[in-house]
């Protein structure tokens, strides 16, 4: 999937949405509606929230952060 | 980079959101506590968007700042301000949140407000290198 410096471009987000399925495309659109912020930024949030709860964004996401692993992500 | 070597409107920009920093910064802080959403178990009062967010005291003022994907959701699953709070025997009277929406801003506009605010507010809480 393509990024530019540390983000997800539309198109690679298009691209994802694209492949997911219909109820979890249709939730992320729903979302990303209701908070109106474009489907990139909202795809983004949700992964990088998952991986760190305290972010955001790819630039502030801290991999695994806080969560009781041995080996951290670099 | 020196800030007068930056790009006007880099600059700009920059000057922008230091001063939307300041406003939410001075609406945590201001925001009457009687205004602010009590402690409970699901957090049910906390609104579920995205947006900034501070545990306050009722006399000490802000314990932490921070910034959530989904606020209620941050809060069910537990937090380490609360936990410090109890270690510290804190009233869970006194202890409460407030929130601000994250809006029309960008994730990247969010996540520099947060550290702008950490770094004016200097919350005791709030530990990590901003």
């Amino acid at each position: 999937m393509q990024t530019t410096t540390d983000h997800l471009t539309p198109e690679a987000a298009q691209t994802f949405l694209n492949m997911l399925p219909d109820k979890i495309r249709l939730g992320l659109l729903t979302y990303a509606a209701q908070i109106e912020q474009p489907i990139e930024a909202v795809i983004e949030m949700a992964i990088a929230g998952f991986l760190d709860e305290d972010s955001i964004s790819f630039t502030g996401c801290r991999p695994m952060a806080g969560m009781n692993f041995s080996r951290k992500a670099s | 980079m020196s800030s007068r070597l930056m790009p006007l409107w880099v600059r700009k920009m920059s000057e922008a959101l230091r001063e939307e920093a300041r406003e939410i910064l001075e609406t945590l802080s201001m925001t009457s506590f009687e205004n602010c959403y009590p402690l409970s178990r699901n957090f049910e009062v906390v609104p579920s968007d995205p947006g900034f967010y501070a545990f306050r005291h009722r006399r000490n003022g802000i314990l932490y700042i921070g910034i959530g994907n989904n606020l209620r959701r941050r809060f069910r699953g537990g937090h380490k301000a609360l936990s410090w709070a109890f270690v510290d025997r804190l009233n869970s009277e006194d202890v409460r949140i407030v929130a601000v929406e994250m809006g029309q801003r960008t994730p990247q506009e969010v996540e520099y407000i947060e550290t702008r605010m950490i770094q004016i507010a200097r919350p005791s809480y709030d530990t990590r290198m901003k």
